[in-house]
């Protein structure tokens, strides 16, 4: 693990909650040009049946997949890179998945509903791909949001983090407005917000969060990130380290930090390697012109 | 086995297998230690590495094309001296001959790049990928100088496009040996942007036009050695390009697909797939080999309930 240690940032409170593990890299926090990180946790292929597909409505549906395996290890923020098989070269590459639950031997994909996927089919994933999003020790109010995509990448957390007595808003804005929210617990808040991401109440949302996780369209995921810094910035006096992280979706040919094709520059001229740092980057690192 | 797989002199680079990783799918050596068997290969390339660092590129990277993909990284990477200051240690160690490419832009930077090579240890040989728009006299320039800066073999990888132009010129100017090719660059539009991207095209396709080039590459100079790359799906298609006449072949995309691909045609071309049944080592590993075990003890299980059963008991 590229590990940094407790308080050498000189932020004690910003530490992980330690059901979510206890690494601590992420990118915006590496200080040097590194390729890869991800040293603890180790990379294997495994085979996942589709046990049964819940349609959750004409957008959506959720694969439930057993998995031998895979135990406890995944974690809010990690995805795995899938395949079905037997092999077919398309689509070429491996999908990014992101699991939205995880039971024993199971687990729950969000795949859009218009792709058939037959009870019985048989998976191959390869994973784990990413770090566990990190989170403040001193956590009450956590806020998500999702611009223009579904918020699969976010939800994993939700049922973790009142687990832990967090409170959780999620804003759903543009395409996200289609995503069934009857499935997500009932303690969660949900807000529709207009196409613009402004919804009521804006500047008391953002002063209660204390940490805010965001998932944008990947069509030009820099220029998205930058109007949500932008938003941000209006309503804060300022935005500290470890407030505000954008949940990446770059495409991952290799998810191991390999290929390259995932790098991502950060400030002062630092690399993040999204598929093994990621998905989660502290906005702050990010290279905004504004 | 043993392989020459570049011209002979003093330092000829002689593997044991004849296959290998294409430049850039395997990163620097540390990125698939858990899912490849890298001293099962016959040697490791590096992703491309330049004198001075280079940024990725921007906007979309990857476009998902039918039956293939194209990839704009722009070689991102943090100049030879940091990656060596990295990564020495780690290919010191490494059982395989550690090939590095090197990004062929300029004569001045393969040359430089060719000295600072000439003295580490960790690096046996040069990948020197030339530029797609490079002409005969640059690649003239840019072999000759990296060759005359360094005794270690420098093979020379090719583009696609006057690729027997440029490996007249290659050969000319010292090239040890050649690879052919680099992937085609294409342009497609990406779908989440809408915007048309430049980029390397990979994909099962890419095998027969590769396939050609080498056998034209080979029929022409017969003395130097040819490494096959592109399109590299299986094994049959890894003995196609040794049929063909390369003298080693190098796999690509598929490794990202279903990395255990690039291990199985390693040993398969290495001779070291030996099923169960032919008696496989302990070691040896084989796609579904877990579940052939499985199986065979199942089998061995309920022949001993059956010839249980069959035995005859009270007499």
């Amino acid at each position: 693990m590229f590990g940094i240690a407790q308080g050498a940032l000189g932020v004690q409170s910003y530490e992980e909650l330690a059901l979510f593990g206890s690494s601590f890299s992420a990118c915006g926090l590496i200080r040097k040009y590194s390729f890869h990180t991800n040293d603890e946790q180790t990379m294997r292929e495994y085979t996942g049946i589709i046990e049964r597909t819940v349609r959750l409505n004409e957008h959506y549906q959720h694969l439930h997949l057993s998995v031998e395996g895979l135990g406890s290890d995944l974690k809010p923020g990690q995805s795995f890179l899938a395949r079905r098989m037997p092999e077919r070269w398309e689509p070429y590459l491996r999908e990014q998945w992101w699991p939205v639950d995880l039971k024993t031997d199971e687990v729950v994909i969000e795949r859009p509903a218009n792709i058939l996927y037959e009870p019985g089919e048989t998976v191959s994933l390869l994973g784990i791909i990413g770090q566990p999003y990190r989170y403040k020790r001193t956590l009450r109010n956590v806020l998500l949001i999702a611009y223009d995509t579904p918020p699969s990448p976010l939800v994993m957390s939700i049922p973790l983090l009142f687990k832990h007595h967090v409170s959780v808003t999620m804003v759903l804005s543009g395409a996200a407005t289609q995503y069934p929210t009857n499935r997500l617990p009932p303690e969660l808040e949900v807000i529709q917000a207009d196409d613009d991401l402004g919804w009521t109440n804006m500047v008391m949302t953002v002063g209660w969060a204390d940490q805010v996780f965001v998932v944008v369209r990947p069509d030009d995921e820099m220029e998205r990130f930058e109007r949500v810094w932008k938003r941000f910035s209006e309503l804060r006096a300022g935005i500290d380290k470890n407030y505000l992280f954008a949940v990446m979706q770059t495409a991952l040919p290799c998810g191991v930090g390999a290929c390259l094709a995932c790098l991502t520059p950060l400030r002062e001229g630092e690399m993040c390697v999204v598929c093994t740092q990621g998905p989660a980057i502290d906005m702050t690192a990010l290279p905004f012109s504004s | 086995m043993e392989i020459e797989i570049t011209r002979r002199s003093k330092n000829s680079l002689i593997l044991a297998n004849p296959v290998m990783a294409a430049a850039g799918v395997l990163g620097f050596g540390d990125a698939y230690g858990d899912l490849i068997q890298l001293e099962k290969l016959g040697a490791f390339i590096t992703s491309p590495v330049s004198y001075t660092p280079r940024r990725p590129a921007g906007g979309a990277r990857v476009v998902p094309l039918p039956a293939g993909t194209l990839v704009h990284t722009g070689l991102p990477n943090a100049g030879i001296s940091k990656v060596l200051g990295k990564y020495r240690t780690l290919w010191e160690k490494m059982k395989i001959p550690v090939i590095m490419h090197v990004v062929g832009t300029n004569p001045e930077q393969a040359r430089k790049c060719a000295s600072r090579i000439e003295a580490e240890h960790a690096v046996q040989a040069i990948e020197l990928g030339i530029d797609d728009d490079a002409t005969p006299e640059e690649v003239h320039q840019i072999v000759g100088g990296a060759a005359r800066n360094t005794e270690k073999p420098v093979l020379v990888r090719l583009p696609s496009q006057d690729t027997v132009v440029l490996a007249q010129a290659a050969v000319d100017a010292g090239a040890g040996g050649l690879v052919a090719c680099a992937p085609p660059r294409g342009t497609a539009r990406d779908p989440y942007s809408g915007k048309l991207v430049t980029g390397r095209i990979y994909g099962p396709l890419m095998k027969p036009m590769m396939l050609r080039l080498v056998k034209q590459l080979v029929d022409m100079f017969p003395e130097v050695p040819v490494i096959g790359v592109g399109g590299v799906h299986t094994q049959q298609d890894a003995r196609d390009y040794i049929e063909a006449g390369a003298r080693a072949v190098q796999v690509d995309s598929v490794t990202w697909v279903q990395p255990k691909t690039l291990e199985y045609i390693a040993r398969d071309l290495g001779g070291l797939v030996i099923t169960r049944e032919q008696g496989a080592l302990a070691d040896e590993w084989h796609p579904g080999m877990g579940e052939t075990e499985r199986k065979a003890r199942e089998a061995a299980r309920r022949k001993l309930d059956e010839d249980s059963k069959k035995t005859p008991t009270g007499h």
